[in-house]
């Protein structure tokens, strides 16, 4: 898995590209958290290249999303594919997580 | 070869063969060198010693060959008296010690008219002057060689040389010279007859005896028709020529010396010696005016006996000297290498294990000190990493002995035993549980809340290892205390229930998807409650497969929301549950492809037909492994497969 950010209309973008799985989740923390720390509020996360999710990716997900919450961010996801949206949907988390279709829906909710 | 060897039979055996090479090389120039040096002298040396002799004896030769001139010189004179004539050739012969005996042998009335043979001959017997005339018809001297041929020749000739039989048997040749007179320049000038002297060629013997060539070597003397005049073996004198010896020897390079040498000819030759066999060396040259040839042999051996001697030092000296070499060279390297030596065995211990071994002192800082220094260093490091290395071998020991017990712990908290209810007729169970890692965060649970209904559970907690099987235990000892106290309740209010309980401090945001339904034995009616989780696969009595696709809200522990609500079905004897978690259908192969659940129905629908829990289960899992084959397992396997048989409950 690979983590690029990058700034955009006021939101940090965020790629994820690989999988999101047991071996690769604390790393994912560990960045996101530092980000997170670092004063960021809006966070809009580009699932167009997450190609698999597991349980421990949807755990820190989870928590990226309660650690923002709590500060009055916002976490946004987009570009989700199929099998991915799959996982959310078993556990309902499609409810749980504001999931729009792309980049430009991203930023308009954020506006 | 060289492999097995020590350095310093390595370092010896180079050295000592590169000096050997470069001795090999120069002294084989320097003997070849030395060799056509020696040579080139010899031949020079031969070549002047056969010209000095041919001069001495053709000065001989020529001095003798003046006497006819001077009796010529007396018909030139005018004397043309017998008397005096007589007289004059006794004085001649008598004066020259060197003659034997002189004739002059007119033609047909050149001396005397009308006589047709004239021929006084002078010679010495006993020291007596002898007279004689060969004017006997039976003789007839004018058809004799010694008077044809300088005749036809119209110049002097020497004859081949004979055994004078009445002269003592010595060898003797005779010069034959044709006259002419008058010489006036008036009268015609015709010739009128032969002069001969005969001399003795005794002392030519001595000329050659007091050769002196190196210590065997000798000369020898050829007639004109290759007749021995002179030769060391007195049997060849006058009696072999070198054409009868290369005949009988079969020697073609003798008979082609012969040829040369009568020819006349000049030069050297390298021949085999016919007498002792061995190879000489050559030289010959002819006497101009006797035709004769004379050669020198020279043999090899003793021409480079000097040479041999020379080199025979030269190679006790190499041989000595390389000795020398070879004992400094040892010394030297075993001085080099003796600290690698020390060095190789100390690491020999080390290598078995012994990291105290002391290292040898080394002062030098050349390249064997520093290697000595790396060692130590390295043998420092080594010693402190095995012993971290141990150290941390016993942690994981540990840890890995605590994560075991954990383990058995983490089974002992789900059943295990199944038949789980051997004494009921209207219900089977079988379940698997198979963590990827030493503990895991699957779970599931079933009981009887009373005699006619069973509770039942399967849950996949976030993640994996001891974080999950810590969450795990919290889930299932929630389940089991929140049914125990409310038995009554709907599984949507104990897992409301269960909810609010996971998500109190629940900081590292852990969650479990679970589900858990009540079954009513008697009556088949079935309430569950889906919180997050894989929806079950319900395969009916006629073999349908469905699934239970409600799902009622997050997994437990992510937040408090909304009560969980309670679906309901109800279901016929002969239908089968079966839950499972994600470690089914998410099993990965080698390829990075999952199980899916398309798969898993695949599997089911061929079970469709099979009662035993069991069976269906181990199928499943069959499936799985055959898909996965050695990819290493990813997550947790679980499965847990209900079979509702119905009726009555009828203890067995």
């Amino acid at each position: 898995m690979e983590l690029k950010f990058y700034q955009e209309n006021n939101a940090t973008i965020i790629e994820i590209i690989g999988s999101l799985d047991t071996m690769t989740a604390p790393e994912y923390e560990k960045q996101m958290i530092e980000m997170i720390d670092g004063g960021s509020t809006v966070f809009i996360a580009d699932c167009t290249q997450l190609d698999y999710i597991s349980s421990s990716g949807l755990r820190v997900l989870l928590m990226t999303l309660k650690n923002i919450s709590n500060k009055g961010g916002k976490f946004i996801l987009f570009g989700m594919q199929e099998p991915v949206f799959e996982v959310f949907k078993i556990c309902r988390f499609d409810n749980l997580f504001t999931i729009v279709a792309d980049k430009s829906a991203a930023l308009q909710s954020i506006a | 070869m060289l492999k097995n060897r020590s350095l310093r039979f390595k370092l010896s055996a180079f050295i000592l063969t590169g000096t050997i090479l470069v001795a090999a090389v120069l002294f084989s120039y320097y003997y070849s060198v030395s060799r056509k040096l020696i040579l080139e002298s010899a031949l020079t040396n031969a070549r002047h010693l056969t010209m000095e002799t041919v001069n001495s004896v053709e000065n001989v030769f020529r001095s003798t060959a003046k006497i006819p001139e001077n009796l010529v010189y007396v018909f030139e004179t005018g004397v043309t008296d017998e008397k005096a004539l007589y007289r004059f050739m006794e004085t001649v012969v008598k004066n020259n010690t060197e003659l034997f005996g002189s004739a002059i042998a007119f033609e047909p009335g050149a001396m005397v008219p009308g006589v047709e043979r004239f021929a006084p001959y002078f010679y010495k017997n006993n020291g007596q002057i002898v007279y004689s005339n060969l004017s006997d018809p039976a003789y007839n001297y004018h058809l004799q060689d010694w008077y044809q041929i300088p005749k036809e020749l119209n110049k002097p000739v020497w004859s081949e040389p004979y055994f004078d039989e009445g002269g003592g048997d010595i060898i003797m040749a005779t010069y034959s010279v044709p006259f002419r007179w008058p010489n006036d320049g008036v009268n015609e000038n015709k010739f009128r007859g032969i002069i001969t002297i005969d001399i003795s060629l005794v002392w030519l013997k001595q000329v050659f005896e007091e050769l002196s060539i190196y210590e065997t070597g000798y000369g020898f003397l050829l007639s004109q028709s290759g007749k021995f005049l002179v030769h060391p073996d007195p049997d060849n004198v006058m009696n072999a020529s070198i054409f009868d010896i290369a005949e009988l020897q079969q020697d073609e390079k003798l008979r082609e010396l012969g040829r040369k040498m009568v020819r006349g000819q000049t030069g050297f030759m390298n021949i085999i010696e016919p007498v002792t066999g061995q190879e000489v060396y050559l030289c010959f040259a002819p006497f101009p005016s006797s035709g004769y040839s004379m050669g020198i042999v020279i043999p090899t051996a003793e021409l480079f006996a000097g040479l041999t001697r020379l080199n025979r030092n030269v190679a006790i000296i190499a041989v000595l000297g390389l000795l020398a070499l070879f004992g400094v060279i040892s010394l030297i390297s075993g001085r080099i290498t003796e600290p690698i030596r020390r060095l190789s065995g100390a690491t020999t211990l080390i290598g078995q294990g012994d990291f105290n071994a002391v290292l040898p002192k080394i002062d030098t800082n050349d390249e064997i000190g520093q290697l000595m220094r790396s060692f130590e260093t390295m043998q420092i490091a080594l010693a402190e990493y095995i012993e971290n290395l141990k150290k941390t071998t016993a942690d994981k020991e540990k840890i890995e002995g605590e994560l075991r017990i954990a383990h058995d712990i983490q089974m002992s908290i789900i059943p295990r035993t199944f038949p789980p209810f051997p004494d009921r007729s209207d219900v089977d169970i079988y379940g698997i549980l198979e963590s990827a890692k030493a503990v895991g965060g699957d779970l599931y649970d079933f009981f009887l809340l009373d005699e006619n209904r069973l509770g039942a559970a399967i849950g996949d907690v976030s993640g994996k290892g001891v974080p999950a099987s810590l969450f795990m235990a919290v889930t299932r000892t929630l389940l089991r205390a929140k049914s125990m106290n409310m038995k009554n309740a709907s599984p949507g209010k104990i897992v409301t229930s269960m909810d609010i309980d996971l998500c109190t401090e629940n900081d590292a945001s852990m969650f479990v998807t679970f589900f858990y339904f009540i079954l009513n034995l008697k009556t088949g009616e079935l309430e569950y409650c889906n919180a997050g989780h894989n929806p079950p696969f319900v395969l009916d009595e006629d073999g349908e497969i469905t699934a239970i696709d409600t799902v009622h809200g997050f997994p437990l522990g992510v937040m408090e929301a909304e009560p969980y609500e309670t679906g309901k079905i109800k279901i016929r004897p002969g239908t089968r549950i079966v839950l499972y978690t994600d470690g089914v259908t998410e099993a990965e192969n080698e390829a990075r492809e999952l199980f899916k659940e398309k798969r898993l129905l695949e599997t089911l629908k061929l079970m469709k037909d099979v009662q035993d829990p069991k069976e269906i289960t181990l199928a499943v899992k069959k499936a799985v492994k055959e898909f996965t084959l050695e990819a290493e397992q990813s997550d947790d396997l679980t499965m847990l497969v209900i079979n509702y048989l119905g009726g009555n409950y009828t203890s067995k």
